[in-house]
């Protein structure tokens, strides 16, 4: 897929970048623990992220909501989430926990690598394997948060023994939320994922 | 690191309801010329003296209503160094217009159940260490008490009228009508002061960063301090850990670049890796400019 | 009777309002209609290398020299990065783009533009920079202290008043006339480059988040130096000097995986310095 291909299936996305469509976003890091979650290839790794976040996502409903025309908000039924592995190359919507065999197949389904064109729900970006150690970008209506992996890191545990730590960012719509619910979705997302075990 | 804890969301579906209804208001509150360029620079600050000191001054008084905090030995730095900054005391106004402040009142972000709010300690750069923690313990206690109670209300008004968040665009317009044309209106925003220079903590939450639009353009620069961090170094081959606090100074794109901003940082930085000499003691009144005596 | 406070500046103060007529053009790019959702992507490359290679030279370079090289070889495989809207949403993409680099000069930073026509070979362009470094005048910064508040004349006042209102007439004229609209953003480019590039490491810059207007569609900045500890080959934790760089892309043009791909190029640049020399 060249360059014309992509800003044409974005020029939708690119004509909404107007003023009134860009979302006062907030960005917040938090430090994730590597454990069994994060072993194994990076794309098993994203599919047990993606997984606790729709499980998750029943209790925090405002992360899987949309803007609907002029400040107003919608709820889905069954919210979705958009999963963007290798940096956003391609983006798949999905909206029931899959096994990783499964998203690798969805994944690498279309021969032409075009994927869904973006639209509601909760966008997962996997930028760990690019090494990027560093997130912060902007919100577009009708989107109201994004969740994005970053690379890992060596840090001290509580124990005192270095440990990897994974970069997770949360970029939310700031009218919508006080940095503290954020936070604490992090926090109910970081735990399902290290207590919990996930296919 | 901290251990991860075990906190229940905080917007059920069952919550949902009355949560958004009340971000309504924040959600056309918003208006597009609040939309400011906003960049940061951030630091990471040594605390090793500071820590000294609040423990020092604890012992010496034990009283938990004067109890020193990091926060409070912060709040002390960022008004020293304003002193000397003061294009960041400033606010911006309609036309391309600034106003600097002649107090310097910092203003700090609380979490009160759940609910962000703000306390100003005015004067900041005149009062002692001690008196800085004395007022913002006096005030948080006193804003816990009027925020519940007005949070109480607004719930009950929207219970007995339900189309109360229907008319949520109006308030901002309301609020202007009534600064405008009403002669108190207008002395108590004149009279009101709302706080120069913003200090949050996000870092209480366990943050290790966070970027966001904290102060709508109408103050030239906050400083967010994120939870402190264990840096790995190679001392003598051996791996060792420090602690640092990482820093970030939030400012107005148009009034100032990259370096006028990270310079304010770095004296933030040296009055905090240095308190006893720059903020334990209180600080001379200025030698001009004083504004004491009108009437 | 209640007393008030109430005295303050405002750009009517002589100190401030030169302060501010000088960003007065930076005021009015940075309206809301010209912002752009700026996403920031932050690596680290390593220093090792890149120190022994900078310091070995016949001509010693700057971080910011070899790191504007460096941005300018990976410019040669990816041009988009130093295209610039030209004021009517079309992208134009130059054959060889200047670099402007950030100069600390007081309260305003000064871009110092290095032509790309002129130095279209990276090493020139670092030489270029390192040689011309030293002769950006520096402004001593505006003195504010509580002394300095004075009060402008009326004439001062009406002056100023005229000056604003004709610049901003004039900028809302030349959005309705294409040819004016083109003419002013093509200025930007000799102003300001086609790409810049800001170094805030001497100022003991740990981290920084940035914003992008139109017309650029990307800026790099350049952090202070740091120490990064990780399990060395042996298993011994070994400690390793390594520069953060920090991409901000205009979001909505460009996929996220194509900006990943050109900060890999520039660090895979300051990883191994030779690559430069090679193409030679």
């Amino acid at each position: 897929m060249n360059f014309l291909q992509r800003v044409t299936k974005n020029s939708k996305r690119i004509m909404r970048m107007k003023p009134a469509a860009m979302v006062p976003s907030a960005s917040v890091r938090k430090l994730l623990p590597a454990g069994k979650w994060s072993e194994g290839k990076a794309m098993e790794r994203l599919a047990r992220l993606c997984n606790a976040v729709l499980d998750n996502l029943g209790d925090q409903q405002v992360l899987g909501a949309a803007y609907d025309g002029h400040k107003a908000l919608k709820f889905a039924k069954n919210p979705a989430v958009w999963v963007g592995p290798d940096g956003g190359k391609t983006w798949r919507r999905f909206s029931a926990p899959l096994e990783y065999l499964q998203l690798e197949a969805m994944l690498t389904a279309s021969p032409t690598g075009l994927g869904d064109v973006r639209d509601q729900g909760l966008e997962i970006l996997d930028l760990s394997e690019l090494e990027i150690c560093d997130w912060k970008g902007g919100l577009v209506s009708p989107q109201v948060a994004r969740i994005v992996l970053l690379a890992p890191s060596w840090r001290p545990s509580a124990s005192g023994d270095p440990e990897k730590y994974f970069g997770l960012v949360l970029d939310f719509d700031q009218r919508l939320m006080d940095a503290k619910t954020a936070v604490a979705f992090m926090d109910v997302l970081a735990n399902s994922l290290l207590e919990e075990t996930y296919a | 690191m901290t251990p991860l804890k075990k906190i229940p969301p905080s917007i059920g579906a069952d919550r949902l309801a009355g949560w958004t209804d009340k971000r309504m208001l924040y959600i056309h509150g918003f208006q597009h010329y609040m939309w400011y360029p906003n960049c940061c620079v951030q630091k990471n600050i040594e605390l090793t003296e500071a820590d000294i000191l609040r423990k020092e001054m604890n012992r010496e008084d034990p009283d938990p209503g004067s109890r020193v905090t990091f926060n409070h030995i912060i709040n002390k730095a960022v008004a020293n160094a304003l002193r000397h900054h003061i294009l960041f005391n400033s606010k911006r106004t309609w036309r391309d217009t600034y106003l600097v402040y002649p107090h310097i009142d910092i203003a700090n972000v609380v979490d009160v159940e759940g609910m962000a709010t703000q306390i100003v300690i005015p004067d900041a750069d005149k009062l002692t260490l001690r008196q800085v923690a004395q007022l913002s313990h006096r005030l948080v206690s006193t804003r816990r008490v009027t925020l519940r109670h007005r949070m109480s209300r607004l719930d009950n008004i929207f219970q007995t009228l339900p189309l109360f968040n229907k008319l949520a665009w109006a308030f901002p317009f309301v609020n202007r009508v009534l600064r405008d044309y009403s002669h108190k209106g207008a002395i108590e925003h004149l009279e009101s002061r709302p706080g120069s220079f913003l200090v949050t903590n996000p870092g209480t939450l366990g943050v290790q960063d966070c970027k966001a639009m904290l102060f709508f353009g109408f103050r030239m620069g906050c400083l967010r301090v994120m939870a402190i961090e264990q840096k790995a170094q190679i001392v003598d081959g051996k791996l060792g850990f420090k602690k640092v606090l990482p820093t970030g100074l939030d400012y107005d794109q148009r009034i100032c670049d990259a370096p006028a901003a990270a310079r304010l940082l770095n004296e933030i930085q040296r009055n905090l890796e240095d308190p006893r000499r720059y903020c334990a003691g209180p600080v001379d009144e200025p030698e001009i400019g004083s504004d004491e005596g009108g009437a | 009777m209640r007393t008030f406070e109430i005295s303050f500046w405002d750009r009517d103060d002589p100190s401030l309002s030169a302060m501010l007529d000088e960003r007065v053009d930076m005021l009015a790019g940075l309206r809301v209609p010209n912002f752009a959702a700026g996403a920031n992507l932050k690596m680290t490359a390593p220093m090792d290398e890149l120190n022994r290679w900078r310091k070995n030279r016949k001509h010693p370079l700057g971080i910011t020299a070899s790191v504007a090289a460096a941005l300018r070889w990976a410019l040669e495989s990816d041009g988009l990065f130093a295209s610039l809207f030209d004021g009517r949403d079309n992208l134009l993409v130059p054959d060889n783009p200047s670099i402007g680099v950030g100069v600390d000069a007081g309260n305003a930073a000064r871009i110092m533009v290095v032509s790309g026509e002129e130095y279209s070979d990276p090493l020139d362009l670092a030489d270029k920079i390192e040689a011309s470094k030293r002769d950006i005048p520096t402004i001593t910064p505006v003195p504010f202290s509580p002394g300095s508040k004075e009060k402008a004349s009326n004439f001062a006042k009406r002056k100023r008043w005229a000056k604003m209102v004709k610049q901003e007439l004039q900028e809302r004229f030349d959005y309705l006339l294409p040819p004016l609209q083109k003419r002013r953003f093509d200025t930007w480019a000799s102003q300001r480059g086609h790409i810049q590039l800001h170094n805030l490491g001497t100022h003991g810059v740990q981290e920084f988040k940035g914003l992008l207007r139109r017309p650029w569609v990307s800026m790099l900045w350049v952090l202070e130096k740091d120490e990064i500890v990780s399990p060395g080959d042996s298993g011994e934790f070994v400690s390793s000097p390594v520069l953060p760089l920090i991409l901000v892309y205009a979001q909505e043009l460009i996929p996220v995986d194509r900006a990943c791909t050109f900060l890999s190029k520039v660090v895979e640049a300051l990883t191994d310095p030779k690559c430069l020399e090679d193409r030679r």
